[in-house]
């Protein structure tokens, strides 16, 4: 069957709606797209960055597979999403879940809770220092007081990375605010009908707040994953990379490649790994959805 | 739809307007612009601007209207510096001239700069005016070429700075301020050292029950902001050369694995970890070790080995302690100053060689020298300048002992610190974590530290001369 020609009055209103959406549509050609264009042909390129590109095919993707420090970076990125991600999706849910209840001030707590989020990574790099120096720090002197020798935190590679996943519990602020939106939206129809069924605290928490919430920790997963995949300003302020590469998160390592050593096309073939690794995590996270994931109103098949 | 086409007209209209206004009409005949841009060392900061000012002004008001240039000073941050730099040779818009760059800068984009020995040799420039291991420290061999990329403005040697008050407290002599004291070793340094090393309850690493977790003050440093290089720049071979370098002459075999980088290693852990008169600190993360301050200024660390562009702590210490300078100690019968050293280059890229040769001569005229010396806070390598830096010094601060900083020139590491090598920021780096692995003590021995860094070090090689079939 063919197309039913449009009438002059919908072209019209298309050709308006490209023209107000052609600032942004030229904004993601130019600034978006074809960076991503031109980082695919690099990356199939030997290019210093100043010189002309020197195309060697898949050299770079061959290389990296082989490189010592890809694989460790990987190792570290991984390691820290691993324990990161659950810790701070965990926390950030039950803070929220506490800024629901009805207490005094519950204004004052959000705030509290939500401030620490609106800093830059730059400046709560910097603050972290000072709590983790190992002479100066407050860690370190809490832990004298109470009789402990506190560790060289940023120093010792046993434990630069958990210093990381402690750090980045600072953030869970801009987390928490979206559960704590998820969780205000939830229908208190649903409490009333389970208190009247004589639930207890748990049980609504279990068979009504979880489920309910499922599509707010979905969000927050699958963006805590684009986010972790991408974590470079505190290694960067901190420890840029070290001690002994214990903290070489893959951004960091592809950073060095292209603005340190002058690597654009390896780093530009580290770049499309990255993409690579997280749009199959992003894929497995939104395929697994289905079956754990839950709508309000919807009825599943099967 | 008129209103739609009416409007879009209008926009494409605009647009090539805008098309036709930059690029349509072509500048005016004019004198050539050089360009210097700033942002490698020294030099970015806003007080250091109404020089670069004036000195333009001069110049076009000068030379500039009588050989046809326009000079500009382009001033860029540090951070930005090398992004930038790359950015604009790709765009074809080069900057004429680099500087003032360090040693490190010069290696890091070592292809980009010009070999200006054809001028020196046209206009018969007189080298003999600066000291000759500073002019050596800019000439280079890259891939079996020869080089001369610039001349240097200024250098800073690394020196002896100590707390005057703690060696006071703990009855220590000064450190000497002769280049060329027989009993002023590097074993004499830690014995001292160790006297001023003390634990929260005052007791030295000679004292029973030394703890040497809580070590409230150090009797030295000398890694603190200082590369690992200025450190093995120390270690000589069985011939008397220099390691510094760690690889052959030819650059093609990695040799760190050499009995004086093991050495080296061991003496780093020595310092640190059996003396304890060294502090833990990871070079990347110095500032942690003191505080918000430097050694000295700290009043934690009674000796501190450093390059002189520290300079601008000076009025900081002023404040806090009493401080003075010494010469560096031999090791194994030799006095080695770690040096760093700054110049002016002259880009490959740049399209008017002839006339920013023209400008490079003109910065290196000794009114403009000492002018630029100055305001970047290092020492004139024109040694005939380097009486008035001495008095100016001595006027400012009549107790410090300045003869030293003049005489460190004469004890220069060659090869420099900094030095190009292939690969270079991943050799860097390489070295950088070794050193940091042996300070924080994470490491199995230094002899394994130093064949592992090794074996990457050759990886490296391999890759830049394989790049390069």
């Amino acid at each position: 069957m063919s197309k039913a020609p449009q009438s002059l009055g919908t072209r019209k209103v298309a050709l308006w709606g490209w023209l107000f959406i052609s600032p942004w549509l030229a904004g993601f050609i130019v600034f978006t797209l074809g960076p991503m264009i031109a980082s695919l042909c690099f990356s199939l390129t030997r290019y210093d960055g100043r010189n002309a590109p020197e195309f060697i095919g898949l050299k770079n993707y061959l290389t990296l597979v082989m490189d010592p420090k890809v694989w460790n970076s990987l190792r570290v990125t991984f390691l820290f999403a691993l324990i990161s991600l659950p810790l701070c999706l965990v926390t950030g849910f039950f803070l929220a879940y506490l800024l629901n209840l009805k207490v005094p001030l519950m204004n004052m707590w959000r705030t509290v809770f939500y401030l620490p989020s609106m800093l830059s990574g730059v400046v709560v790099a910097m603050l972290w220092r000072g709590l983790f120096d190992d002479r100066y720090g407050l860690i370190n002197y809490i832990l004298s007081r109470m009789g402990l020798d506190g560790p060289q935190w940023l120093l010792d590679p046993k434990y630069t990375l958990y210093c990381f996943v402690f750090l980045g519990l600072w953030g869970v602020g801009g987390g928490m605010i979206i559960y704590l939106a998820g969780l205000q939206g939830i229908q208190t129809t649903f409490y009333e009908a389970a208190e009247l069924d004589g639930c207890s605290r748990r049980q609504k928490l279990i068979y009504i707040t979880l489920p309910n919430m499922t599509p707010v920790i979905f969000f927050n997963l699958v963006m805590g994953i684009i986010g972790t995949f991408q974590y470079f300003a505190e290694p960067m302020i901190l420890t840029k990379g070290g001690p002994a590469d214990s903290t070489m998160f893959f951004n960091l390592l592809l950073y060095n490649h292209a603005f340190k050593y002058q690597s654009m096309g390896y780093a530009s073939s580290l770049a499309w790994v990255l993409f690579f690794i997280v749009m199959v995590l992003t894929l497995l996270v939104f395929r697994s959805s289905s079956l754990w994931v839950f709508y309000e109103g919807e009825v599943k098949k099967g | 739809m008129r209103v739609f086409l009416r409007t879009a007209g209008t926009v494409l209209l605009a647009f090539l307007a805008l098309v036709c206004v930059s690029c349509g009409s072509s500048a005016p005949k004019g004198p050539v612009k050089i360009q210097i841009m700033i942002g490698f060392g020294g030099g970015t900061d806003p007080s250091q601007q109404p020089l670069h000012e004036a000195l333009q002004k001069e110049f076009n008001e000068t030379i500039g209207k009588e050989k046809g240039i326009e000079l500009e000073f382009v001033t860029v941050q540090y951070a930005e510096a090398s992004q930038k730099f790359t950015t604009l040779v790709a765009g074809g818009m080069a900057p004429d001239i680099v500087g003032p760059i360090g040693v490190m800068g010069v290696a890091k984009f070592i292809d980009e700069w010009m070999d200006i020995s054809p001028y020196i040799a046209k206009d018969k420039i007189d080298l003999s005016v600066y000291d000759n291991a500073l002019v050596q420290t800019h000439h280079y061999v890259v891939d079996g070429k020869a080089k001369q990329v610039g001349l240097p403005i200024g250098f800073y040697p690394s020196v002896l700075f100590y707390n005057e008050d703690i060696f006071d407290r703990a009855g220590v002599d000064y450190p000497p301020t002769s280049w060329e004291s027989p009993e002023w070793t590097y074993d004499k340094l830690t014995e001292i050292a160790r006297k001023m090393t003390i634990d929260t309850k005052g007791r030295t690493p000679n004292d029973a029950g030394f703890d040497p977790t809580h070590i409230s003050q150090y009797g030295y440093d000398g890694t603190d902001w200082s590369p690992w290089r200025a450190l093995i720049a120390k270690f000589m071979d069985s011939s008397g050369k220099p390691v510094t370098l760690g690889m052959s002459a030819d650059y093609k075999k990695a040799i760190m694995n050499s009995p004086e980088w093991k050495a080296a290693f061991k003496y780093l852990e020595k310092q640190v970890h059996k003396d304890y008169i060294r502090p833990i600190v990871d070079p990347s993360n110095s500032a942690a070790t003191f505080g918000d301050n430097d050694p000295i200024g700290s009043n934690k660390c009674a000796m501190w080995e450093v390059f002189s562009w520290i300079s601008y702590a000076y009025e900081g210490w002023d404040a806090n302690c009493k401080w003075n300078v010494g010469a560096i100690p031999s090791l194994n019968g030799k006095v080695v100053s770690g040096t760093n050293s700054d110049t002016f280059v002259i880009t490959k890229s740049g399209k008017n060689h002839d006339k920013a040769w023209e400008v490079y001569k003109w910065i290196y005229t000794p009114a403009v020298y000492a002018q630029l010396a100055k305001n970047y806070g290092c020492i004139p390598a024109i040694k005939s300048l380097q009486g008035a830096w001495l008095d100016e010094q001595k006027a400012a601060r009549p107790n410090i002992h300045w003869q030293v900083f003049l005489d460190a020139g004469k004890y220069a590491d060659n090869p420099n610190n900094e030095a190009w090598v292939p690969n270079m920021g991943k050799v860097w780096d390489a070295m950088e974590k070794a050193m940091a692995l042996v300070i924080s003590g994470g490491y199995e021995s230094t002899d394994k530290v130093a064949e592992d860094l090794n074996v990457e070090v050759q990886g490296y090689l391999d890759e830049y001369w394989a790049a390069k079939k």
